[in-house]
């Protein structure tokens, strides 16, 4: 057996155990394949959660570590694929004024933009956006606007209703 | 997405991007971006996002331009069905569909979705078809409904489930473990539907039957004696002789009191001669059962003829079932239960009581050994002896006092119904402490996250902790090596041994029927689907896939439990 092969069961066990303790893994998939003499790759990535500096950082960072786990050769993912497409769940939050301090707060005016259908706002506050913009993160990428509602903290039920625990983004 | 011109500056050089794009820089539109209402898909899904992509070069009659779907959407672990998979993938990766019937404005021209749309059919012709699907899904790990049953068990994943639902199914996990620790009482008294029949300890219809004809007849018995007794009462009153009415009762009293004794003490001498049975050891399940089942004839003063075997193998097989920590748990617990019924024992168990400590019934039973036995086999023999005793004891007894002492619980002790109520409410607690010291034993093992289970500790569900264990093991052995492809193959990337990976697959392949799975990963929970339209899968080659980890998610107390 191979060394590689010796240390990836054992990183597997690794791996298992501590799911066992905490939970669910988190990372990406990076798949690429040529067609018509274009490399292309995809990665579906679900990254930290939680709202917080520290947080964004860390996605940040999961970001880096997943392109580079997806390197071809010298170069990860991004460069060494003529296109590349990250999609999933980047738990990027929406990052409002300072002056909204309380919770209340910040719930009632992200769903008064929503109502007001002000996508546009809302993808100003985003962070995803903000750190595409200050090339913080995924320098040289793209994201679409998103110009529907935010799907995340949405009742059960049909319509958009949001619950009052955290902000929808 | 980098395009061509940051990837230029990376690679030093031009891109192989066909050769007409070679001159031409490569511009990467936008074709749509569609918003999918996530509870609308999955109910509780927080992503469901669909984006579409032009991969064309300046000139827009490129026969060779791309046309690509993503989508992408947090499952919350719930399983899909083929109406969710309807709401998010466009049927055979129908263009038109997320083009113009979106319910949000993509801001999309067109005009673009019309051009270049292939021939292969009319349906192809008429609405166009992606050339590309890409399919993200995270926490996408889930108990099928099909296979529940049989590799489960009553272990459910919960995190699809109603509240309702899953409330059923911690209904139903309390219910099985009363009953189970029911069965080992042999406590029927304790069921809500037989409250007016507490002291019916029969299940077979013909018995009770029997024992009803047989409390008829004693009624009747009691009916002549009473008016036997009326008519002596008429007399002593005209005779005025009360004292001496008296003075019978109380001999009569002592005359029967002799009888029990005397019929019990041949009942133990035939038991301590020859007929002494023989039990298991008492660290097995058959011993503790049948310890258990000796104490509750004694207490119970229930008589178990042909029954008593088969009660020992069901709570004996309920025991070996579980781990010699747990099953001596249960049995100690069971034992300190049956304690306390004792001390709240009804007069003719008192009876007993005041009986065994009369009689010294160790000492009698030590007397039938030579003196060349060793201790422990001594004391062990003893010890079966006492309880085929005690078992023969009650049988002896019950023969006689269990119809009278029925109709007389029946008609005259009020105080029943309140014993009754406390010991049903000692049994709840009893049943919610095996659920935590089950729980606990679990979380001392291996689970020792606080957090994690925080949730699950509080509703006390064994069913939802091993559901949680299962998903989690399951979430970790997903993944496979690294797929590296060369040469067209690309079968290989495809893993669909799971069952909830051969569904999904499904459900897929089901709304896209001209595509292929090029891609069908699964690391952890996240998963990557790549489907490609069969003519251009041709073209494909060099298929690779790999997966990373970057952390441990708090994901799990989120998600899976209730």
């Amino acid at each position: 057996m191979h060394i590689n092969d010796i240390l990836y069961q054992k990183m597997q066990i690794f791996i298992f155990s501590f799911t066992l303790l905490f939970g669910q893994i988190q990372g990406g998939v990076v798949a690429s394949f040529t067609l018509r003499e274009t490399r292309l790759a995809f990665i579906s990535a679900h990254l930290a959660a939680h709202e917080g500096q520290n947080y964004y950082n860390q996605r940040n960072q999961n970001i880096a570590s997943i392109l580079n786990g997806g390197k071809a050769g010298k170069y990860d993912a991004s460069i060494s694929n003529h296109h590349c497409f990250l999609l999933g769940d980047l738990n990027y939050r929406l990052k409002y004024p300072a002056e909204l301090n309380e919770k209340m707060l910040v719930v009632k005016k992200a769903v008064d933009l929503v109502k007001d259908e002000k996508w546009h706002d809302l993808n100003d506050m985003d962070e995803l956006h903000k750190g595409l913009k200050n090339e913080e993160v995924l320098v040289g990428f793209k994201t679409p606007l998103c110009l529907f509602p935010p799907t995340f903290k949405v009742q059960r039920a049909s319509g958009y209703h949001y619950l009052s625990q955290r902000s929808p983004r | 997405m980098r395009d061509e011109k940051d990837l230029r500056g990376h690679f030093g050089r031009n891109l192989n991007f066909g050769r007409r794009s070679f001159s031409q820089s490569v511009k990467l539109g936008k074709l749509a971006s569609l918003g999918v209402s996530a509870p609308k898909l999955f109910n509780r899904s927080k992503f469901g996002h669909n984006s579409a992509f032009d991969l064309k070069s300046k000139n827009e009659r490129d026969p060779k331009q791309l046309r690509l779907l993503i989508c992408t959407s947090n499952l919350g672990n719930a399983e899909p069905s083929k109406e969710s998979m309807a709401a998010w993938i466009p049927e055979k990766g129908n263009m038109d569909s997320v083009v113009y019937e979106s319910a949000f404005d993509v801001g999309f021209d067109k005009k673009i979705a019309k051009r270049g749309r292939g021939h292969d059919d009319e349906d192809e012709k008429r609405y166009g078809h992606f050339d590309i699907i890409v399919i993200g899904m995270q926490e996408s790990t889930f108990s099928c409904e099909s296979s529940r049953e049989s590799s489960r068990g009553i272990s459910r994943q919960q995190s699809d489930l109603s509240n309702d639902a899953a409330n059923n199914i911690n209904n139903e996990v309390r219910t099985s473990l009363r009953r189970g620790s029911q069965d080992s009482l042999f406590d029927d008294v304790f069921d809500d539907e037989d409250e007016n029949q507490e002291m019916d300890v029969f299940d077979d219809e013909d018995e009770i039957q029997e024992m009803d004809v047989l409390f008829d007849k004693e009624e009747k018995k009691e009916d002549v004696n009473k008016e036997q007794q009326e008519k002596e009462e008429m007399e002593d009153q005209r005779k005025g002789e009360e004292e001496e009415k008296d003075e019978q009762e109380v001999r009569d009293r002592k005359q029967k009191n002799e009888n029990e004794v005397s019929i019990l003490s041949t009942v133990f001498e035939n038991n301590s001669e020859d007929k002494v049975p023989t039990f298991a050891p008492e660290g097995t399940a058959t011993g503790k059962s049948e310890i258990l089942i000796s104490e509750l004839m004694i207490n119970e003063s229930v008589e178990l003829d042909e029954g008593r075997d088969e009660i020992v193998t069901s709570v004996s097989n309920d025991f070996e079932g579980l781990e010699l920590d747990e099953s001596n748990f249960i049995f100690e617990e069971i034992k300190s239960d049956l304690s306390l019924l004792s001390n709240e024992m009804k007069p003719q168990s008192k009876k007993m009581v005041s009986f065994r400590e009369d009689h010294d019934v160790a000492s009698i039973a030590d007397s039938g050994f030579s003196d060349d036995e060793s201790e422990g086999s001594k004391v062990h023999s003893c010890q079966n002896i006492r309880r085929g005793f005690r078992a023969s004891f009650n049988k002896a007894l019950f023969k006689k006092e269990r119809p009278i002492k029925k109709v007389e619980k029946r008609t005259r002790d009020v105080s029943y119904v309140e014993d009754n109520e406390r010991k049903r409410s000692e049994m709840k607690e009893n049943t919610n402490r095996l659920d935590h010291y089950i729980s606990t034993q679990l979380m001392r093992k291996s689970l020792s996250r606080s957090g994690s289970f925080s949730k699950l500790m509080k509703r006390s569900s064994v069913s939802t902790l091993f559901s949680t264990v299962s998903l989690a093991v399951r979430s970790s052995m997903g993944s496979e090596n690294n797929v590296s492809v060369h040469g067209g193959k690309y079968k290989n990337t495809i893993s669909s041994k799971k069952k909830d990976t051969q569904v999904l697959s499904q459900l897929v392949g089901d709304r896209c029927p001209n595509h292929v799975f090029v891609v069908n990963y699964l690391h952890g929970a996240i998963r990557l689907m790549i489907l490609v339209k069969k003519k251009l899968a041709k073209e494909l080659h060099d298929v690779e896939c790999k997966a990373v980890s970057t952390g441990i998610a708090s994901v799990l107390r989120n998600k899976v439990c209730i």
